[in-house]
């Protein structure tokens, strides 16, 4: 039976970005802020450059601060890992949306591909241990579109899995141009402004 | 300001620009220091508990202030620079073993995007403790250096005010045992 080829990563972002409109997102360090750069920059995008791991801890630190207001983190598979010790708090606080979505690539794409320990790991399965309302895998961009819309509407926190390719793009992504304080300062005065 | 007098580092302590000795501990108040933050403009709380922190634990109850439990020291400094983007000034409690933890939380994120952030760290480690604490005891106040995170005491916050509560970026008040009641 032949398989379906996974989404390229700038794709599953492209995907993603495309259902945003007012909503802050934040995106984990490495290919994963690179590509969401390039796929679609937004003022309400906070870039990770450094910090491996934090992304799902500052989308927790946004969600508390604005209840009311939706959080979307992009993560990859080796940021989730490292940061895994944030979800039991994501599960505990977070009464908001919270759509906290993986691009599991099994590996550490942006140093070079080495292998990661997410193929033995159900994320699902951890996320809803630790206290998120649901969770799922999807493996085309379709089916990412479709969840992301619907969770985005969900209260509680909502893990979305999305199984994508491990190959690397043809033209590599360029670094995120942006000095970090203005990453920083313009999410802030966008956040500022909406109230 | 006469807070410090310029010392010897004390045997094992990283060479740093400058090394000043502690104030002599003064008993002072959690709830004053508490009001304090509150008038900086601080309104976040989160952080790994220390039994050095619980008179300050404590007034956070009594308030009826929200305060978050971190897992870890550089979870809560993430969690920290979240809120920090969202406009809240953030204040995270840790004992000095946490700093080694939060370290590169603190220079790649909130020194890079330079958010603010108040740590509430305890001196574990130096005086006579567990063996645990000798290490991070000798070097806290040298590695806060290192690290350009300006730093003071707690009982002294008033007179580090603008330098430690003000910046952008990350600032230090050190809790000894006994400053805090």
């Amino acid at each position: 039976m032949k398989v379906a080829a996974r989404p390229a990563r700038e794709e599953a972002l492209a995907a993603v970005l495309g259902e945003l409109s007012t909503e802050v997102a934040v995106f984990a360090n490495g290919m994963i802020s690179r590509e969401a750069c390039r796929a679609r920059d937004r003022r309400l995008n906070f870039y990770m450059l450094g910090s491996m791991g934090l992304g799902t801890a500052i989308g927790l630190g946004l969600s508390l601060s604005r209840p009311s207001e939706p959080v979307v983190v992009v993560d990859g598979d080796g940021n989730l890992l490292m940061g895994l010790g944030t979800l039991p708090m994501v599960g505990a606080w977070v009464r908001g949306r919270f759509l906290h979505v993986v691009l599991d690539n099994g590996t550490y794409a942006s140093t070079g591909g080495q292998k990661s320990v997410s193929g033995t790991t159900d994320f699902g399965a951890v996320a809803l241990a630790s206290g998120y309302a649901r969770a799922g895998t999807v493996e085309t961009t379709a089916e990412l579109r479709s969840r992301v819309q619907a969770w985005l509407e969900e209260d509680d926190p909502s893990l979305l899995r999305v199984l994508v390719a491990d190959e690397p793009p043809h033209i590599e992504a360029p670094r995120v141009s942006e000095r970090p304080e203005r990453i920083a300062a313009r999410v802030a005065r966008e956040l500022a402004h909406a109230g | 300001m006469s807070e410090a007098t310029t010392l010897q580092a004390p045997p094992g302590a990283p060479e740093v620009a400058s090394w000043t000795a502690p104030p002599p501990v003064v008993p002072y108040s959690a709830r004053a220091l508490y009001d304090l933050l509150g008038q900086e403009g601080y309104d976040f709380y989160l952080g790994v508990p220390c039994s050095l922190l619980n008179a300050f634990y404590r007034v956070l109850d009594e308030t009826g202030t929200t305060h978050y439990a971190a897992t870890r020291e550089d979870i809560a400094i993430g969690v920290a620079a979240g809120a920090a983007l969202a406009g809240r000034r953030p204040v995270v409690l840790m004992q000095n073993s946490g700093l080694g933890v939060a370290t590169n939380a603190l220079l790649s994120l909130t020194q890079l995007y330079r958010l603010p952030a108040l740590l509430l760290v305890t001196w574990r480690g130096e005086s006579v403790d567990s063996p645990e604490h000798t290490a991070m005891g000798t070097t806290t106040p040298a590695l806060l250096e290192l690290l350009g995170i300006p730093y003071g005491f707690a009982s002294h916050a008033k007179s580090v005010r603008e330098r430690v509560l003000g910046g952008e970026g990350p600032g230090a008040l050190l809790v000894r045992r006994g400053e805090l009641v």
